[in-house]
């Protein structure tokens, strides 16, 4: 190897060209090609004796691929294009990065580094599978405590049915035998028996909206959950799901304070999901405070992850606790919930490679954290 | 028993603490105005430990029925509690249970009386464990636990020919009367009878007097064993009771532990019980010591309560 070589130079010369794994093409803004390695006719399935003058010379079933090389001026970083041919071969993906590279004043190169990254791809999605799979598992080890859990939990409102189905039974016997030994009721009788078997009818229908609540948290644990992503601006999603919040019954003491001055940030996920966990967040905050109180929300960027922290001024959760509040069917509160909604939320949030973290002080107050990855454009 | 009514019937006053509103708001209508006694309940009731802990020590309890699992503290802190400011108040628990459930339970706690929440729910059994804790006498006596216009017959095993008899007198009743597992029910039973009659007679040092199986000509009076069975419109009961009242309810619950936890297989004792246990509705067993022992079986005719198989232990 000459050792006054410039650096353009030895990039030119073959033998430094072909020992790249990569393929690589280099050619002048006029498309003219430089520069095409040995590796990078392999991946585009080009013979080796083949010479391309230009671009244009390449290929019709590169000719996509040609012109988008042509016809873009600025940098691509992790792009992807999908090439078929020639004729009936698969269609391949391959991942390119493409550079200007100013030699000097006059001389202005394009510089492309690509590989076939169908393969990669194809273990990605096998990865994303077996996560999904493992995901599963997990969900289907916790079964035996859920069914323990389940059992339990539908079975105070289906007794609270069985109760009160009993106590219209007997109010309305008690009625009928009251009509059969007097002939006349005075209104006031009939509407004291009557409104006693209707305050039991009440109570069998909140037992039964209970059990039903259950039933379809249940489901929502239970089923293989589809994540269908979207790359939506956290912001907007925090104040979506304040207003969604807002128009609920029980939020109707509550105000969330929420101000970011930070640009846009973006993530890709499930919005509706996403929205749920937040929705969850705020009504247990709004249990934790009596009903009533400020919720506030605030959000931070740390090495590219966003966090979005929603605080209570509550009673906050027993140090004892913490460690299994994410657990399903651990409940603080017997009378309102089952104890699947902070379960739900955290694993949504781990579903997008997140993580939801708790942190109370008795007393004083709980902060829930949402770590999420920001998406980046090509990233 | 702290006053009494114009109509010269006592009062007593009953807590019942549940956090689920719905079950505690229906226990307190289902004893305010259904359930029949000779006495009237004043009836308080709240929704967790803390609360009930300032009710009993503010107000003198007859009874005091508390759920298990509660919010902040469960249901034993308050039975401890009241074993501290009114050891003479009687507790039981309501709480969605098995008899494995109910034998650790029982174990840890001494209550022993313990009211399965259950769907469907049965509020005669609310009403007779009730009644059972007020006025004690009632749990004893097969004529408890069954409706009016009950039929019931009575045998008294006098010697050891008539544990035969009394098992085909069983056997008939159990099904001309549509009860389920007429052979295993009739077997387990006669295993408790037989017990009653062979483990019950002791010789002065302690060592038993009959050897199981052998003939007995004529029992001591002392000895005899009573075997009543009846049935009503819902239900066939059966009893049976010696004189001995010699076991424990520490003991029954030890032998259930055994058959429950697989290691009483080959056990004489208990094996019964728990067998019962597995083939009925409902068991009671009573126990007065030193007077009487008395197994109480209960079969429902419709299957509505067969998923629930309630044990209680009533010890005077």
């Amino acid at each position: 190897m000459r050792t006054n070589a410039t650096p353009h130079e030895i990039l030119q010369m073959p033998v430094v060209l072909d020992a790249m794994p990569s393929g690589l093409l280099i050619f002048a803004l006029d498309g003219s090609v430089l520069a095409l390695n040995v590796k990078g006719r392999q991946i585009l399935n080009l013979s080796e004796t083949a010479t391309f003058a230009n671009l244009k010379d390449l290929p019709p079933y590169l000719s996509e691929f040609a012109t988008l090389l042509a016809t873009t001026h600025e940098d691509l970083n992790r792009s992807e294009i999908v090439v078929q041919g020639p004729e009936d071969e698969a269609p391949r993906t391959i991942g390119f990065s493409l550079k200007t590279i100013h030699a000097s004043e006059e001389e202005v190169f394009r510089f492309l580094v690509f590989t076939d990254i169908t393969q990669v791809l194809k273990d990605r999605q096998m990865l994303e599978r077996i996560q999904q799979d493992l995901f599963q598992s997990q969900k289907l080890a916790s079964v035996g405590t859920m069914i323990s859990g389940v059992v339990h939990e539908l079975n105070n409102p289906l007794t609270g049915v069985s109760m009160s189905t009993d106590l219209t039974r007997l109010s309305l016997e008690k009625f009928k035998a009251s009509l059969a030994k007097k002939s006349t009721l005075s209104k006031e009788e009939v509407e004291t028996q009557v409104d006693e078997a209707l305050r039991e009818v009440h109570k069998i229908a909140k037992a039964s909206k209970k059990a039903a609540v259950l039933v379809s948290d249940l489901l929502t644990f239970s089923r293989p959950t589809q994540m269908i992503t979207t790359v939506e601006c956290m912001q907007e999603i925090i104040e979506e799901s304040i207003q969604a919040f807002y128009a609920h019954p029980t939020a109707a003491g509550v105000k969330c304070q929420f101000q970011c001055t930070l640009p846009p940030i973006q993530v890709k996920c499930d919005k509706v999901k996403i929205e749920q966990v937040f929705y969850n967040l705020f009504k247990n905050a709004t249990e934790a405070m009596g009903g009533k109180g400020q919720i506030r929300v605030e959000v931070r960027v740390e090495d590219g992850q966003v966090i979005t922290s929603v605080t209570d001024y509550g009673k906050g959760i027993p140090s004892e606790a913490l460690t299994q509040i994410f657990e399903p069917f651990f409940t603080t509160n017997h009378s309102r919930g089952v104890g699947l909604g902070l379960s739900i939320s955290h694993k949504t949030i781990e579903q997008h490679q997140g993580r939801l973290m708790v942190e109370s002080i008795e007393g004083e107050g709980t902060t829930f954290h949402i770590r999420l990855p920001i998406y980046e454009e090509g990233g | 028993m702290n006053a009494h009514s114009s109509n010269g019937q006592p009062h007593y006053k009953v807590l019942i603490v549940d956090d689920d509103e719905i079950i505690r708001d229906s226990m307190v209508r289902y004893l305010t105005k259904f359930h029949e006694a000779p006495y009237v309940l004043d009836i308080d009731s709240c929704a967790d430990t803390p609360q009930a802990k300032a009710k009993v020590e503010e107000t003198h309890y007859d009874l005091v029925i508390t759920d298990i699992n509660l919010p902040t503290e469960d249901g034993f802190a308050v039975i401890k509690h009241l074993g501290q400011v009114s050891p003479d108040t009687k507790t039981a628990m309501i709480t969605a249970y098995k008899v494995e459930d109910y034998v650790r339970m029982a174990k840890k706690t001494g209550v022993f009386n313990i009211i399965a929440k259950t769907a469907p729910f049965n509020f005669d059994e609310l009403s007779t464990i009730i009644n059972n804790l007020l006025i004690p006498d009632t749990a004893f006596d097969l004529v408890h636990y069954m409706g009016e216009g009950a039929e019931i017959t009575t045998l008294t095993v006098t010697n050891s020919d008539q544990i035969i008899d009394a098992f085909y007198a069983l056997r008939t009743f159990f099904s001309d009367n549509g009860a389920k597992h007429v052979d295993d029910l009739s077997t387990a039973m006669i295993e408790a009878l037989t017990n009653s009659v062979y483990h019950v007679a002791k010789l002065p040092d302690g060592s038993l007097k009959y050897q199981k199986g052998q003939v007995i000509e004529k029992l001591e009076p002392e000895e005899y064993v009573y075997v009543t069975f009846g049935k009503d419109q819902d239900r066939v009961g059966v009893s049976i009771c010696d004189q001995g009242g010699r076991i424990t309810a520490d003991e029954v619950l030890y032998w259930l532990d055994r058959n429950i936890s697989g290691n009483g297989l080959l056990d004489t004792h208990g094996r019964g019980v728990y067998l019962i246990h597995t083939l009925v509705d409902r068991l009671i067993i009573n126990i007065a010591p030193g007077r009487r022992t008395e197994i109480i079986v209960l079969d429902y005719f419709s299957n509505e309560y067969c998923s629930n198989r309630p044990l209680y232990i009533n010890q005077v």
